[in-house]
């Protein structure tokens, strides 16, 4: 009897030490009281149930081996507690010890456990206890007199707590189709059940079994153990025996125990095994077909790593270097320049013709001039011109500056092709034309005085906006080379200011006191021509010209045939203001406004360029406008050339 | 509306400048709304343009300002454009054509 029940009291023993991190504070304390004592009654507290301590209600319960007592076995069935069945520690959590070993890892303090957890646990305790009165009833019966190195399983052979994890959530496809595998693989290696812990949760919550119990129970599975385990790494010292059969640069890759070669040979170990025992041909074949994995899994990494970095620096690629005249494709065919030949527009293209097209620039070469309105742009321009084009670090950097315009690199990219200009192009290089013709004219007048007869500044000789309106201009206006008119140009928000929108009484009106000040440093008078680049609600450029010495008002719109009678009635109006502020004697019969046929613009975007040109013939005292929109991108890349230079 | 904000700029602090010495000077958008700044007469206009510009919230050299219908340089002074007290600058914003 005495020996029945201590070899009962081992088994239970064993069983309880599984399960004491889950039990309660007496019931340690009996456990520990028992296993020194070795003794079938562990305690007189435990004899009788009624008389236990509060803190331990249900140790006592274990200890009896009433061989009577098993008959029932619910969990919940009498308020003093049959032997076998232990209540749930639920209704009072804070008895519960933390588990010995866990205290770094785990907390298991329910009163500072977010209360899903402390649902969770109670959960699972309930649990556990009922999987281990489950348990613990058919011991005395199953295996009474079972010798005690023949283990109690640590889990109760019932239903497999794992089941009860996933059970809330509805099975997916996907996981339908693992947990078919997962009951396969434990139907095959069923026994192996009692080896592992089959709950994630379970394992979660008791991290100290292995350290009370023997790692692998049963001692016929000692030698199996270690085959049945194919993914264990070998030992160092078979490594080193492994990696000898190899060459040793090779080898070296596996040697060292750095994080990068044991990560190697975790992955490759099995590789190296079989290849330990190939011959040398295969050993030979399988290295190279190693080391080119190798090598290009560090190719690939660092080509994803040179993109990444480039995407982060928004790289963008170098302008290639200009062709030698050589190379350059040949020039593009006549159709290229017919009007009716349109390309969709690419505002990026860096396409300007370096030639004035050719047709047109048999009548230029007429004007003998070198400062010739066609003269081909040089190589070295035009690499230049690319070369700050292609640069966009130079969007706010200042490029140029004429008379207070500051061209910064945004500015000259307007003058690529498809591009609208900007007021700060037109303005810069109005002002180089005023220049430039300021300088003409001092030239011309020291000609002048030398040569008095020789007058070529005529009124009779007709220069101006009186021939504009003419079907065929005269060549002998051209032929007149040496006149210069005194220009003056003035800012493109002077008729923008002259003309307003009047938020007041919202009508756009004409107000002369706005720019009443613009001329008080000077008389337009005095100047043969004024040249008024003027803006149209941000959408157009034009030009008004006003002939101080034919006295006429003209609209040069590269967009409307004739120009828009509003505008030269403003000007001729302003005309008059003028002269009243700045007391000249104004004959209103002289005046006129001329309507104008001018070259016309193809497309919608070179109209500033037109503007331009315009002004460009005017001042140099041509009015026989010999372009048109076939010059307008080597005239931008001229305008923008020029810009830079500060020299029209 | 016109604003005033003679406070705005201020152009040095350090020395105490000479009330002979300091103008105010009207910067008049395009809607002619107006600040007003008071601004030494040896101070460039940098200082202004930029100062304007702070105040509307803007990038510097969103503007064109005018004097007169001149361009007005950054290193311009008052005393070299002769400027007037309560003389008015123009603000202009770009403009764009095609």
């Amino acid at each position: 009897m005495a020996q029945l029940l201590n070899s009962f009291t081992d088994a239970c023993s064993n069983a309880w030490y599984s399960f004491k991190g889950t039990l309660n504070a007496g019931f340690n304390e009996v456990v520990k009281v028992v296993t020194p004592r070795k003794r079938p009654r562990p305690s007189s507290v435990s004899a009788s149930p009624t008389s236990s301590a509060p803190p331990s209600p249900t140790s006592s319960a274990s200890a009896p081996p009433n061989k009577s007592a098993p008959v029932s076995q619910t969990p919940t069935s009498t308020p003093h507690s049959p032997p076998h069945s232990f209540r749930p520690a639920s209704h009072s959590p804070r008895k519960l010890p933390p588990p010995p070993h866990t205290t770094a890892t785990i907390n298991n303090n329910p009163l500072t456990l977010p209360r899903h957890r402390r649902h969770a646990r109670q959960h699972f305790f309930r649990r556990s206890y009922a999987a281990l009165n489950a348990a613990a009833a058919p011991t005395p019966f199953a295996k009474p007199s079972a010798p005690a190195s023949v283990p109690a399983p640590r889990h109760p052979p019932g239903p497999p707590l794992r089941k009860t994890v996933h059970k809330r959530r509805p099975l997916t496809a996907h996981r339908r189709l693992a947990a078919t595998r997962a009951l396969a693989k434990s139907t095959r290696t069923h026994p192996k059940l009692y080896q592992t812990h089959p709950s994630p949760r379970l394992n979660s919550v008791l991290p100290s079994l292995p350290q009370k119990t023997p790692p692998h129970p049963p001692s016929q599975r000692d030698p199996s153990s270690p085959k049945s385990d194919p993914d264990a790494l070998p030992s160092p010292s078979q490594r080193a025996a492994q990696l000898a059969h190899l060459p040793p640069s090779f080898a070296n890759l596996f040697a060292t125990d750095s994080r990068l070669s044991n990560k190697l040979w975790k992955v490759h170990h099995k590789r190296i095994q079989r290849l330990a025992s190939a011959d040398n041909n295969v050993k030979a074949l399988e290295l190279s077909h190693f080391v080119a994995r190798q090598k290009l899994d560090q190719l690939r990494r660092l080509q994803e790593q040179n993109r990444r970095i480039a995407a982060l620096r928004h790289t963008v690629p170098k302008p290639k270097p200009l062709k030698p005249q050589s190379e350059r494709p040949p020039p593009r065919a006549a159709h290229f320049y017919n009007h009716n030949y349109w390309l969709p527009p690419n505002r990026d293209a860096f396409d300007y013709h370096l030639q004035p097209p050719q047709k047109h620039h048999a009548a230029a070469v007429t004007v003998t001039d070198p400062q010739s309105a066609f003269a081909p742009l040089t190589d070295t321009a035009v690499a230049r011109l690319q070369a700050i084009f292609a640069d966009p670090s130079n969007q706010h950097q200042e490029l140029s500056r004429v008379d207070g315009c500051i061209i910064r690199g945004e500015d000259l990219r307007t003058l690529k092709p498809n591009n609208w200009l900007n007021d700060e192009v037109v303005n810069a290089y109005m002002n180089l034309i005023a220049a430039r013709a300021a300088k003409a004219g001092k030239k011309s007048s020291s000609d002048e005085n030398a040569k008095p007869n020789g007058h070529p500044n005529d009124l009779s000789n007709g220069y101006g906006l009186s021939r504009f309106h003419t079907s065929s201009p005269s060549k002998s206006l051209l032929s007149s080379s040496n006149y210069a008119p005194r220009v003056k140009v003035i800012s493109s928000f002077f008729y923008s200011t002259l003309f307003k929108f009047n938020p007041h009484t919202r009508v756009t009106e004409y107000n002369y006191s706005r720019v009443k000040r613009w001329t008080r440093r000077f008389d337009v008078f005095d100047y043969d021509i004024m040249l008024i680049p003027i803006n149209h609600q941000n959408m157009h450029w034009t030009l008004g010209v006003i002939d101080f010495k034919n006295k006429t008002v003209a609209h040069l719109d590269s967009m409307g045939k004739g120009g828009s009678p509003e505008v030269r009635e403003n000007l001729l109006r302003w005309v008059r203001d003028e002269a009243a502020t700045k007391e000249h004697e104004l004959n209103d019969q002289e005046w006129s406004t001329d309507d104008v046929i001018v070259p016309q613009q193809t497309n919608s975007d070179d109209c500033g360029v037109f503007l331009c040109k315009y002004a460009d013939f005017l001042s140099r005292g041509w009015s026989d406008f010999t372009f048109s929109q076939d010059h307008m991108n080597y005239f931008r890349a001229r305008i923008a050339h020029e810009l830079l230079m500060k020299k029209a | 509306m016109s604003e005033k904000a003679p406070e705005d700029s201020k152009p040095q602090v350090d020395a105490k400048p000479e009330p002979g010495d300091q103008i105010n000077i009207k910067v008049r958008d395009a809607e002619g709304n107006e600040v007003q700044f008071k601004i030494k007469k040896t101070t460039q206009l940098k200082k202004l343009m930029d100062a304007y510009c702070l105040r509307m919230g803007t990038a510097k050299g969103a503007y064109r300002f005018l004097f007169d219908g001149h361009r007005i340089n950054e290193e311009d002074t008052p005393e070299s454009l002769d400027m007037q007290e309560l003389d008015c600058v123009d603000a202009m914003v770009s403009q764009l054509g095609g």
